[in-house]
């Protein structure tokens, strides 16, 4: 840490007075002392709360998500265009007890059902954003799965692939509020 | 002996006790150097519930690469090397985020700091501290290596994995833009 700080700004002068030295809210020693006994790469355990909450909360709004789709729409029309399911769903790889569990995948792959029957009722330009949005989410989540699989402990990225599975969910309960009901047997 | 000198004589005393499995030697490290780590991440995240777990994930990661530590920096210096990986690999996952979903541990609203006892009693100069959150990452994270924690032009360039000329050419940007916010 060598620098000439003769010529510095009053503004440089001003960020170089910040203090470099601002301990953590809370004792973290604990926390990181749990993980040290664990090999290189090993998952924390117990898990942490925030790693599983989100995980609960997505799978609970997952299901009640499906839900609500199955009793508005049905199970969609066995005809119906297949453009926007082209790529398996992601599938979380680090770690069995942070696996999406059957009834997560169940709960998405019946959001993703109706997927193809709300697109068609949007314009061109508005389905080509949700498209996109969606083929985003998913390269991200295929690139932080990669990236756990060289540091599964990686409470960071851990937290990145749930918090992305968050944004599938909210582009498609996005999509489930803006689009149309479709004309049931009751409305006629 | 200086007490920097009298601090790098006392990690590296800790830092071989560490590399030998002594986890108490482990902790005084901890405790020594855990605010500055913490400053860093806070700092680079934007996030003081990100920062801390990036806290966690550099030292567990430091414990994990101790036989990687030849002493040829210094142990500070080395574990801020760990930490800004582990802040820059956030800031790349947070980076592919579609624009308009936010993060559970999204960057903290910079003008809600002056509400966070934690900012308030670190004395943190809060204008300018919000005015460096909301610098473009590439930005910020120079003006907080090289200017806040005083590392030169190559360091802090090595850190990043960046030339020394593009940490230079954002430090000028980053210059201009927090003067423009601060007028």
């Amino acid at each position: 840490m060598t620098q000439d700080n003769k010529h510095d700004t009053p503004l440089e002068q001003r960020l170089r007075r910040l203090p470099t030295d601002v301990p953590p809210g809370r004792d973290l020693w604990p926390s990181i002392e749990a993980r040290l006994g664990q090999p290189a790469g090993a998952r924390p355990a117990p898990p942490r709360r925030w790693v599983a909450r989100p995980l609960l909360a997505l799978a609970a709004s997952l299901a009640i998500a499906a839900v609500l789709v199955l009793m508005l729409f049905g199970r969609h029309a066995p005809d119906a265009p297949q453009t926007a399911q082209q790529q398996p769903a992601p599938v979380s790889q680090f770690g069995p007890a942070y696996q999406l569990d059957g009834g997560y995948q169940a709960a998405r792959a019946g959001l993703l059902d109706d997927l193809e029957q709300q697109l068609a009722h949007l314009d061109p330009a508005a389905r080509a954003a949700v498209l996109e949005n969606l083929e985003t989410i998913r390269r991200a989540v295929t690139e932080i799965n990669a990236a756990l699989g060289d540091d599964p402990a990686n409470v960071l990225l851990q937290n990145q692939l749930l918090a992305t599975y968050q944004d599938e969910l909210s582009v498609l309960a996005n999509l489930q509020r803006v689009t149309p009901r479709p004309p049931t047997r009751n409305d006629i | 002996m200086a007490p920097d000198a009298q601090a790098s004589g006392d990690d590296e005393a800790l830092v071989a006790a560490a590399r030998a499995g002594n986890v108490g030697a482990f902790e005084a490290l901890y405790r020594r150097h855990a605010g500055r780590v913490h400053a860093l991440c806070w700092r680079m995240t934007g996030s003081r519930a990100t920062a801390e777990d990036c806290v966690q994930e550099t030292f567990v990661q430091a414990w994990q690469k101790l036989d990687g530590f030849e002493g040829r920096s210094g142990f500070p210096t080395w574990l801020h090397r760990v930490a800004v990986n582990v802040a820059l690999g956030w800031q790349r996952a947070e980076s592919r985020r579609p624009s308009g979903h936010e993060a559970p541990q999204a960057a903290d609203d910079p003008d809600r700091w002056g509400a966070d006892p934690l900012a308030v009693d670190a004395g943190l100069d809060l204008e300018l501290e919000r005015a460096v959150a909301k610098l473009p990452a590439g930005a910020r994270n120079v003006v907080i290596l090289h200017l806040v924690h005083g590392y030169s032009h190559e360091e802090t360039a090595a850190m990043l994995g960046i030339a020394p000329g593009t940490s230079k050419a954002q430090l000028h940007r980053a210059r201009q833009l927090l003067e423009e916010a601060l007028r």
